[in-house]
């Protein structure tokens, strides 16, 4: 068989390629052909040698849902990193709104306790021939804003503290999900 | 050799052959079936492979007056031949093992 012949059959039996793939396969062996021919081989002896167009078809076919299939593993992955990527947006879009919420809440609670304690404090001052009775909600007043402040400082100091700590917790636990995810597609 | 087994050692000795210079179809089928007897047929899916899975890539230079595509081996090439040293120390174990 002669080189022309050999690719026109080559080229029938790979059919189910797109047209692209097939001229790939078909430009490979016309140039392989070429230049055993180059080096002095026998063109026919070596085209017998390569096997039937049939086998080269039929090996051409395993390898291209092989190839398919990475393909699929590699845009799976890459689905994989965007979602990884909106999780993480999202976490810290909601690491931001809490944030706000957070300072929010603390700068009421420490107004509105200290707030509590300066009119107490002064109601006290001013109205001195007040009630016994009055002086004693008065001081529960001031209890009541001082327990405010200290849970507006408390949230404060938390928030500092543990909230990164926290949410990064929360961010490590997500990424092994993912990690775990794309191991088990590996497999 | 086990088809599965052989598929694996012929990307191996086609990245083997890329190892210190580029090379083309011809010239890979040559060194190759100078090692291992292949069927040709079995070298284009092989270097599709390859490509596909980045541990080759490809540029075409005009030889003669023609087309000639060209391969070359990647970092991520050169690390699977390394890594495949390290299975061979292995795989040596357990057949010298078997061959006591």
């Amino acid at each position: 068989m002669k080189k022309a012949e050999f690719i026109r059959a080559l080229r029938m039996e790979l059919d189910f390629l797109s047209k692209a793939d097939r001229e790939d396969v078909i430009k490979y062996y016309d140039e392989l052909v070429t230049d055993a021919v180059d080096n002095g081989k026998d063109e026919a002896m070596f085209i017998a040698g390569l096997g039937s167009v049939v086998e080269i078809a039929r090996n051409v076919k395993q390898d291209h849902s092989f190839l398919d299939s990475i393909r699929n593993i590699n845009f799976s992955s890459g689905a994989k990193e965007v979602i990884g990527i909106t999780a993480k947006v999202l976490g810290y879009f909601l690491f931001v709104i809490l944030t706000i919420v957070l300072i929010s809440v603390g700068i009421s609670f420490v107004l509105s306790g200290t707030t509590t304690i300066i009119l107490s404090i002064i109601s006290i001052v001013v109205h001195l021939d007040a009630e016994v009775m009055v002086t004693i909600t008065k001081v529960g007043q001031i209890i009541f804003g001082s327990g405010l402040t200290i849970i507006g400082i408390w949230l404060f100091i938390w928030y500092a503290k543990y909230a990164k700590k926290f949410l990064d917790k929360i961010f490590n636990k997500l990424q092994e999900v993912f990690k775990d995810k794309e191991g088990t597609a590996h497999v | 050799m086990d088809s599965q087994l052989k598929k694996g050692m012929l990307e191996l000795l086609v990245l083997a052959s890329l190892k210190y210079q580029d090379s083309y179809g011809y010239l890979i089928d040559q060194e190759v079936s100078s090692v291992i007897d292949i069927s040709e047929s079995t070298l284009y899916p092989i270097l599709r492979r390859l490509e596909t899975q980045g541990f080759v890539t490809t540029y075409e230079t005009t030889y003669n007056s023609r087309i000639r595509r060209y391969y070359q081996i990647t970092k991520a090439g050169l690390k699977k031949l390394v890594e495949s040293e390290n299975d061979f120390r292995e795989t040596k174990k357990i057949y010298d093992y078997i061959l006591r």
